[in-house]
């Protein structure tokens, strides 16, 4: 089962909050539930889902900011140890970058400061002089110019774009191995977006960082990688290379997300087609009291007697493709291509004798 | 932008109140001797309760001594109390609130208890008891009790915004890439809080310019030494306000009132620079907004 | 839906029959600072009896101040210093100047013919009131004679409308999800009948289902109830497929407008080009895409000529000076752009001096 090639895997991991609610009463959230990611050097590995899918705090759990309540974290095969050193040594070479890009740099220090301090810590060995040409490296590298312009400027006269490009130069000055990106363009103005996505396409290539690539847009999780896997409600559902995964989705779920996403070059008919029967497709559930079963069970027009009360299997179809769906163990896998997920979620309902009408009067 | 709390009329306003205070502490008895050729102490038969003339400007109290110079003579004694103080009682705050905030946990649970403790201590009531039982031992004393009483307010409003500046994805970052954790706490935490700490030591101050004063009025203080506190007790046991001798704790009581109007305003005005909803509601913003308004219909009016 | 409509027409002239909103030359300033900022800039559109205008564009695009000035919801030190907002009401009236309306007279024109969406429902919400109370509130205020109790009835009736079961109706808004609260706030937004709804960013907060169910909703209750959109977002793919015409805003001034199809098939002014190449593409095959290099102007210190010009890759000799005025293609009536490279028919020169 263990396999060198990997970089950094997490195995079944599952995170459970505690919460106080108003009453005092403590909850569980059920954040994250039997997750698992592999990467590989010179990999990248999109995570998509929506708000509250969990991929957010399995990133965390990557970058240790919380132990994981159940399962474990192998760096290069090896589990973590707890402790100050051990965690400064896994940081040495598993680094996060922040979704905001105006949080993420301390606003009262000069980009110098920030990039030099990182260097002291990282490569004792430099002097003065050797630090202030690696800062310049760096921020060539992240293709910030004049570098040394930058370096003196404060945050706030930079632009998101540019910020967050000094954000990556500071986790590079790490030199890791593994970079876990949590929604890292989802702040920028949309122009500047792709030049960024380039960017971490580059540093992959270029020097063989794994790359965790966190988003809940799935376009762009096919533009900068090669495996897309799908959370939904703490769990996941499918995974695979990202062609397949989006050509034909083999969970439920998958398909909704795709079939929701905007995508101009659908080429449909018309906007009452696209939007036709697509308003009553129901909402993610709570993670405190998540459903039995299938945790997408509610909302699925392919539910069966099987998703109310068992969490599915992990169903292999080549290529690294697997998904958790019962259509797949009970052969009903084919109904997936043939119609799309609002039209069957319509279909049901007339089925189930629910009149649509009577709500839209 | 970092200068630009000097714009605020506000803000400049209070600091110039407040300089005029400090110089006046510093070379205010020498200018009263020197300069006005007053002894603040002496008491002229000659005049007694006098109101204000000529020859003495604030007049005389019931001893004969010249009010215009103990108001000065008092401001060294009550600003001491209250800097000392306010020194102690904002290092305390910090010292307990910033780390409380920024490690959480154990170290938390274990500061806010202290913190808590002071907090609901009867503190007057214990003033009074270790002021009483210290009887005599001067003006430096009480400064001392009154910081070491007073920090617990400040060290819980220092402990949220602590932790609300630790949870900020900028310290997190720089954990993360290895920052050690007193760095982490005197140069990404701190410099974050010295607004907030620069408020409430001028909050501490005025708080301590009128505990002094309120301690000396109950009767603790070092007789000694004129300060404003000394001089409204003076006057209080000299029953000065059923005599008419307003001149006599009107000045001093001033005083006390600009220094507190003079931290107000400035910590005001930092709030309007601070808080962008507060800037939208100025009236120099709403001001030009209407003569561009107007400047816009006249410009429109000639084009048509 | 695609009626030729005239050209520039002098001031006070009757619009197109079917017209709702006719904007024109609309510029609204920041008084900050030692000389006023200019966030939009001459901005004029028409939008015509239930279409639905998309308004696309990035931050400092001036889309955000362009709905504060259309909804009259701005307050210093924004500024309309120029221009008319002209609303031809259903019942055949002529048209009112919102721009010039006081404060009064705006109450009349507010909810009953033109109502907001704003990106967080808790903007509109009041936290404190269960969400009949808050209906209830608006309806009475703009119908005297409704009693507590049909309002409340007509309240549950509005929220199944957009999907939300009528026993909510007694609810508190942070007792509903994210998407219901949004809902919740279109729901209240038709309350009175509108004839345009402006709408600004509803759907950037919520995911890409919700954002599908919400959008269809809309659609639907357009079809049913007749009202016009504006819609205001940075996601251009989303309006691609959403709207009927589209204005892609830069810089304050509006750069390109067209048909959703006419912009899809042909970008031309350069920016829009850019923009639609911002966005993967989820089936079409992948390719190296740059979105466009640079960084939106200062508006504090824009640009000479084109603002568009530091970061266009077709820049010409002349785009530094001359600034292009916003004109209608020859081919196609519908169609405005702002490009040197696409001189107007009439003016042969190309844009003004500045």
């Amino acid at each position: 089962m263990s396999d060198d090639s990997y970089v950094l895997e997490a195995r079944n991991v599952s995170k459970h909050f505690t919460v106080r609610g108003a009453a005092g009463r403590a909850r569980v959230v059920r954040a994250v539930e039997d997750a698992s990611v592999a990467l590989r050097p010179g990999g990248v590995l999109a995570l998509v889902g929506e708000s509250g899918s969990g991929k957010t705090t399995l990133a965390r759990l990557l970058a240790r900011f919380h132990p994981p309540t159940e399962g474990e974290i192998l760096l290069r095969g090896e589990p973590l140890r707890r402790g100050r050193r051990a965690a400064r040594a896994y940081h040495a070479e598993v680094q996060l970058i922040f979704q905001d890009p105006f949080g993420s740099l301390n606003p009262l220090h000069r980009v110098r400061y920030t990039l030099d301090r990182t260097l002291r810590l990282h490569e004792p060995g430099l002097d003065r002089a050797g630090r202030r040409r690696r800062v310049v490296e760096l921020l060539e590298r992240v293709s910030l110019s004049p570098a040394a312009e930058v370096a003196e400027k404060f945050p706030h006269e930079l632009s998101g774009g540019q910020r967050q490009r000094v954000v990556i130069a500071r986790a590079l000055a790490v030199r890791p191995k593994v970079l876990l990106g949590d929604e890292p363009i989802s702040m920028l103005d949309v122009s500047i977006r792709l030049d960024m996505l380039n960017l971490l396409h580059r540093l992959r290539a270029d020097e063989g960082l794994a790359l965790l690539y966190i988003t809940h847009d799935i376009a762009s999780a096919r533009y900068l990688c090669d495996d897309i896997a799908v959370m939904y409600a703490g769990r996941m559902v499918e995974s695979g290379p990202r062609e397949r995964l989006i050509g034909a989705p083999q969970h439920p779920y998958t398909k909704l997300l795709v079939e929701s996403s905007p995508d101009p070059e659908r080429g449909a008919a018309g906007r009452d087609e696209l939007f036709g029967d697509a308003d009553q497709l129901g909402e993610p559930p709570s993670l405190i009291d998540p459903p039995d079963g299938c945790r997408f069970h509610p909302r699925c027009p392919f539910a069966m007697a099987e998703c109310r009360t068992q969490s599915p299997p992990r169903t292999e179809l080549g290529d690294g493709h697997w998904t958790h769906c019962w259509l797949h163990q009970k052969g009903r896998a084919g109904e997936l291509a043939g119609t799309t997920f609002a039209s069957a979620v319509a279909a049901t309902r007339g089925a189930d004798g629910v009149a649509r009408q009577e709500s839209a009067r | 932008m970092r200068l630009e709390f000097l714009r605020s009329w506000k803000v400049i306003t209070g600091l110039a109140l407040l300089a005029f205070f400090a110089l006046l502490a510093l070379f205010g008895p020498w200018f009263v001797r020197h300069v006005l050729g007053i002894d603040p102490l002496a008491n002229d038969i000659s005049a007694i309760a006098q109101p204000p003339s000529g020859a003495h400007l604030l007049g005389t109290n019931q001893f004969g001594q010249d009010v215009l110079g103990q108001v000065i003579e008092g401001t060294r004694a009550s600003m001491s109390v209250g800097l000392l103080a306010a020194t102690i009682g904002t290092a305390l705050a910090v010292l307990v609130g910033v780390p409380a905030g920024y490690f959480g946990g154990r170290i938390d649970t274990a500061l806010n208890f202290v913190t808590n403790l002071f907090l609901v201590m009867p503190v007057l009531p214990l003033i009074l008891i270790v002021a009483g039982y210290l009887r005599g031992t001067g003006l430096w004393v009480i400064a001392l009790v009154i910081g070491v009483f007073g920090w617990s307010g400040a060290a819980r409003t220092l402990r949220a915004q602590a932790l609300s500046v630790s949870s900020r994805d900028f310290v997190r970052a720089m954990r993360m890439v290895g920052e050690r954790s007193h760095r982490l706490i005197f140069f990404e935490v701190l410099p974050h809080l010295t607004g907030l700490i620069a408020s409430m030591f001028l909050h501490a101050m005025i708080g301590a310019v009128l505990a002094e004063a309120g301690l000396a009025f109950l009767g603790i203080s070092d007789a000694s030494v004129v300060s404003w506190g000394t001089m409204i007790q003076s006057a209080q046991d000299q029953s000065a306000v059923l005599r008419g001798l307003w001149w006599w704790f009107v000045p001093p009581g001033l005083c006390i009132a600009l220094i507190g109007t003079a931290a107000s305003l400035v910590n005001f005005g930092m709030d309007e620079l601070a808080n962008p909803k507060l800037r939208a509601a100025r009236s120099t913003t709403v001001r030009r907004a209407r003569r561009l308004q107007r400047t816009a219909r006249l410009n429109g009016g000639e084009a048509s | 839906m695609t009626a030729p409509t005239e050209q520039r027409r002098p001031p006070g002239a009757p619009a197109a029959a079917g017209t709702v909103l006719d904007v024109r030359g609309l510029t609204v300033e920041y008084a900050t600072g030692q000389s006023p900022v200019r966030a939009c800039v001459d901005v004029s559109f028409t939008l015509r009896r239930g279409e639905i205008l998309g308004v696309a564009g990035e931050s400092g695009s001036g889309k955000s101040t362009l709905i504060t000035a259309l909804t009259r919801l701005q307050r210093p030190p924004a500024v309309t210093t120029a221009g008319q907002i002209l609303f031809h009401g259903r019942d055949g009236a002529p048209p009112v100047d919102l721009a010039a309306l006081d404060a009064k007279r705006l109450r009349r024109y507010r909810w009953t013919s033109l109502s907001i969406v704003m990106q967080s429902a808790m903007d509109a919400l009041n936290p404190v009131m269960r969400l009949g109370a808050q209906f209830a509130d608006v309806l009475r205020a703009h119908d005297r004679t409704l009693t507590r109790k049909l309002a409340w009835a007509r309240a549950a009736e509005l929220l199944t409308l957009v999907g939300i079961s009528a026993d909510r109706v007694r609810d508190y808004p942070h007792q509903l999800s994210g998407g219901m609260r949004q809902r919740a706030a279109i729901a209240l937004a038709l309350a009175c009948g509108p004839e345009l709804v402006v709408m600004d960013e509803p759907t950037t907060a919520v995911d890409v289902v919700m954002q599908r169910q919400i959008l269809a909703q809309v659609l639907r209750l357009r079809a049913e109830l007749d009202f016009a959109v504006v819609f205001v977002t940075h996601d251009l793919s989303l309006l691609l497929e959403l709207a009927d015409r589209i204005a892609i805003m830069y810089a304050g001034r509006i750069v390109e407008v067209g048909s959703s199809a006419a912009l899809y098939a042909d970008p031309q002014h350069p920016y829009t080009r850019g923009l639609r190449a911002s966005f993967p593409p989820l089936r079409a095959p992948l390719t190296t895409l740059t979105g466009i290099p640079g960084s939106p102007p200062d508006l504090r210190d824009p640009p000479p000529g084109c603002p568009f010009h530091p970061r266009c890759a077709l820049r010409t000799s002349g785009c530094d000076t001359h600034l292009p005025p916003l004109v209608r293609a020859a081919a196609d009536p519908d169609r405005q752009v702002a490009c040197l490279l696409h001189p107007s028919p009439q003016d042969p020169t190309g844009g003004e001096q500045r």
